[in-house]
């Protein structure tokens, strides 16, 4: 039994701690209408300038910058020949592409010396970044532009330093194996690099490609999945990409580019020694990285959204590897964070210090915890009386309103810029899937983030592994 | 009174969820609808035969000059990677008699700048535009300049090859690369202005680069003396962008200018030297190219690699002998040269 000293003692603490989650939430919700501003604005002005455009006409030019696409791999035996003439009969003029099959156990090196009658050639590059041993170079017979390297395995990050040094384009582009990029998307994706020499990276949209109807290599047919799981994500990611990624631009630009389909300034990346190999996100880590660096050292130090060029994914379908995924980018996250934290509220760094790295810190690092903290604060409030159950329902209501608002703003924003969905009723599933979104599936992704962040505490290095179906020719993806 | 105000909050929420809704159903309805009666109409304008104009319906005519202009733009650039030279004239007539063109020019001079961008853009994709279009090529907005670019490619003159030029030192770099790609794309017409452009004087490094560049992709003999002339210049980087436009040339002038080059003091230079040669097939270079493998710089070493085994059976023996040069890297890079494959020019940036 409580005695009433120690019960009103609760009671003003967790009032405090209410009210101090009032404050975060307010403070989160700030920056949130104000990146939903500046999406939009940066969607309307982005949307006139390229509407309209002949983007097909950089195929002739002789004038393009060569694009080197690094796909790793590992034990992908059943995407990768599907996934490799994807990127063979990308819409660009000067293309190379250099696939690192990373000690896979399975087939994959196999499958590819089959599909492309690969030959065996002495490595010759200049070894500019430290990676594990490189067993084999090999030349495609059929594709004077396809290079494989077989190595050791030493993790993505290593796979995609090995490409950096074989890689011979200005640009390079580092896709994982089993994305698939559309294929006008590295023509619209070098636009940014044409336009200013001051952009050291561009990212791109990626979007789910469960429940699409997938046909040589390429989304054909653009359809929601059935499953909830996968239904909710491409909210996420359609949140993510159109309403975060691009609002961003305004405000001190992004500090991630999806290690799934980003564009780089090979020498840049270079100069800065390529990826790190000591954290789980090295896509982030490199980007802020090098915008770091560009900062610290007075050259190119902008990273740019554009929202045209897409590159389809397949995401988890069951709790096990969202919790992996969700739990591995999180404390990826924390790390690079911490690694850079010198940035934070620096104005050294200019609006990226100011802005856009305390969003990161303050918004998409502290907010499962905080939101786990809230919620059990509302209900242990309830319990004690101290809140009244019409307000935390009201509350409640609002805040998941809140983020259905969002989803809800980034559907139009996409269906008036892209209309990716022709089907109504596929519409319709996206706009459920934006409500019923927080009733669970919400709490479950929070709490997988709070282990994620529990675990950067307690120093946890390891990827886990995602089991992937695979975009066979002539297949719907697996809904 | 917090009760009030999340209670105003969540009804806000609510209202603006209700219209995405509306605009996620309706938004998709109404390109369906002006798809369906566009897609046909054009269809037979472009299956007609003969040379008159199809001859459409009064409402049909009506219903195109009232189209939305963002709509026209979607309709004709979908339509412009599709249609045939003989197709894509009756379009344009049809057009023509539509007032669609002319509705077009009128936005060439429109304060806003993405109407103007959009009005040249639809005549780049249609046509027409010859007294407006050519101004905008100055205009304040990059973007404008940079699609006038794209249209003025398909419609040279003199005239706009010279304000063609004048944007390969534009400060956008979207700007220097659409009239890099739109001169390339002109060819010969614009060989003799360029080469007076690469030979002037006092021209920035920016755009002697974009000059040679476009140089190298015409790779017109015009070019050989001027090109020969910069190969002397003070500026490392302008001197390999001459080494690329010699090596696409070749004669007598241009192989004397990059052996020449291959004592150059800058290691890119030198590169880019190789490189040429190995492209022009200049044997008598073999000799100076194999001493290059011994250079310090791998960059020289692969590009004198790579070029001795473009050269064929003489690099070959070149090659062959430096394998038990004393030199370890240069007998290295000549192993790794001989083992390249036949086909294709591989790891040639």
């Amino acid at each position: 039994m409580i005695s009433p000293e120690v019960l009103h003692l609760l009671s003003t603490i967790l009032i405090w701690v209410e009210w101090i989650v009032i404050g975060y939430f307010t403070l989160v919700n700030t920056y949130y209408a104000v990146i939903l501003v500046t999406a939009s604005m940066e969607m309307g002005r982005y949307m006139l300038e390229i509407r309209g455009e002949a983007f097909w006409r950089v195929l002739a030019s002789k004038v393009a910058p060569r694009i080197s696409v690094l796909a790793p791999a590992y034990n992908e035996a059943t995407n990768i020949q599907d996934s490799v003439q994807g990127l063979l009969t990308l819409e660009y003029p000067n293309l190379e592409v250099v696939l690192v099959n990373d000690g896979s156990s399975d087939a994959t090196m196999d499958v590819l010396k089959q599909a492309f009658e690969l030959r065996p050639v002495h490595p010759i590059y200049q070894k500019r970044l430290y990676t594990k041993p490189i067993r084999a170079l090999y030349r495609s017979e059929l594709h004077s532009n396809l290079a494989v390297v077989d190595k050791e395995r030493g993790g993505k990050a290593d796979a995609l330093d090995a490409a950096l040094c074989i890689a011979t384009g200005e640009l390079v582009c580092s896709i994982d194996a089993d994305t698939i990029i559309e294929a006008d998307a590295l023509a619209r994706m070098v636009r940014p690099f044409l336009a200013s020499d001051d952009v050291l990276a561009v990212g791109g949209t990626v979007r789910v490609a469960n429940g699409c109807e997938i046909r040589g290599g390429r989304v054909v047919s653009t359809r929601v999945s059935r499953r909830p799981l996968a239904g909710f994500q491409v909210i996420e990611y359609l949140r993510a990409f159109l309403f975060g990624r691009l609002g961003l631009n305004y405000l001190g630009g992004n500090l991630i580019i999806s290690g799934a389909f980003g564009l780089f300034r090979r020498e840049s990346v270079l100069s800065a020694g390529g990826y790190a190999h000591d954290t789980v996100s090295e896509d982030m880590e490199l980007v802020v990285r090098l915008r770091r660096r560009g900062y610290e050292q007075k050259g190119p130090h902008h990273v740019r959204f554009i929202p045209d060029p897409v590159a389809w994914t397949e995401v988890p379908t069951n709790l096990n590897q969202l919790r992996r995924q969700r739990d591995r980018w999180h404390r990826g996250l924390a790390e690079v964070l911490w690694r850079h934290k010198k940035m934070f509220l620096n104005p050294r760094y200019g609006k990226l210090g100011m802005l856009s790295f305390p969003y990161f810190v303050l918004v998409e690092l502290l907010a499962p915890l905080m939101e786990v903290i809230g919620l059990a604060g509302l209900a242990l409030g309830l319990y004690l009386h101290a809140v009244s159950l019409e307000f935390a329902l009201l509350f409640f209501a609002l805040a998941y309103g809140y983020c259905v608002l969002l989803s809800g703003l980034s559907l139009v924003l996409d269906e008036l810029s892209f209309h990716r969905y022709e089907r109504v009723r596929d519409r319709i599933g996206l706009l459920m899937w934006a409500m019923l979104e927080n009733l669970g599936y919400r709490q479950l992704t929070t709490l997988f983030r709070l282990e994620g962040f529990v675990r950067f505490f307690l120093g946890r290095r390891d990827w886990g592994v995602m089991e992937r179906k695979g975009f066979r020719a002539d297949a719907r993806v697996k809904p | 009174m917090m009760h009030l105000v999340l209670s105003v909050a969540l009804a806000i929420e609510v209202t603006v969820l209700l219209v995405c809704a509306v605009v996620l159903i309706f938004h998709s309805a109404w390109l369906v609808y002006y798809r369906r009666w566009s897609q046909p109409v054009l269809e037979q304008a472009v299956l007609s035969s003969g040379e008159d104009v199809a001859h459409l319906s009064r409402r049909d005519i009506w219903r195109l000059k009232h189209l939305p202009f963002q709509a026209e733009i979607k309709l004709f650039s979908a339509l412009d990677r599709t249609v045939s030279s003989t197709e894509r004239k009756r379009v344009t007539d049809l057009l023509h008699e539509a007032g669609l063109v002319g509705r077009a020019e009128r936005r060439c001079r429109d304060r806003v700048w993405w109407k103007r961008l959009h009005a040249v853009r639809l005549l780049t994709l249609i046509g027409g535009g010859e007294s407006v279009v050519p101004a905008l090529l100055g205009d304040p907005s990059p973007v404008v300049r940079a699609q006038a670019s794209d249209w003025a490619a398909d419609h040279p003159t003199p005239g706009r090859v010279q304000a063609l030029l004048g944007l390969l030192d534009d400060p956008s770099g979207l700007c220097r690369f659409k009239a890099a790609n739109a001169l390339v794309q002109i060819g010969a017409l614009s060989a003799e202005p360029l080469a007076a452009y690469i030979t002037a004087a006092q021209r920035s490094e920016r755009s002697l680069l974009a000059g040679l560049g476009v140089a190298e992709g015409i790779a017109d003999p015009r070019f050989l003396t001027p090109a020969t002339a910069l190969s002397t210049h003070t500026l490392e980087t302008v001197r390999v962008g001459s080494a690329r436009v010699l090596g696409n040339l070749g004669g007598a002038e241009g192989t004397d200018a990059l052996q020449r080059m291959l004592v150059d003091q800058a290691p890119t230079v030198r590169a880019a030297a190789a490189r040429a040669l190995g492209v022009i097939g200049h044997w008598p270079a073999a000799p100076a190219m194999a001493n290059l493998l011994r250079d310090r710089a791998w960059v020289v070493r692969h590009s004198a690699g790579l070029a001795l085994r473009a050269l064929g059976s003489p690099g070959r023996l070149f090659l062959q002998e430096m394998t038990t040069d004393e030199d370890r890297f240069a007998a290295d890079m000549a192993r790794q040269a001989l083992d390249l494959p036949e086909t294709g020019r591989v790891n040639v940036p």
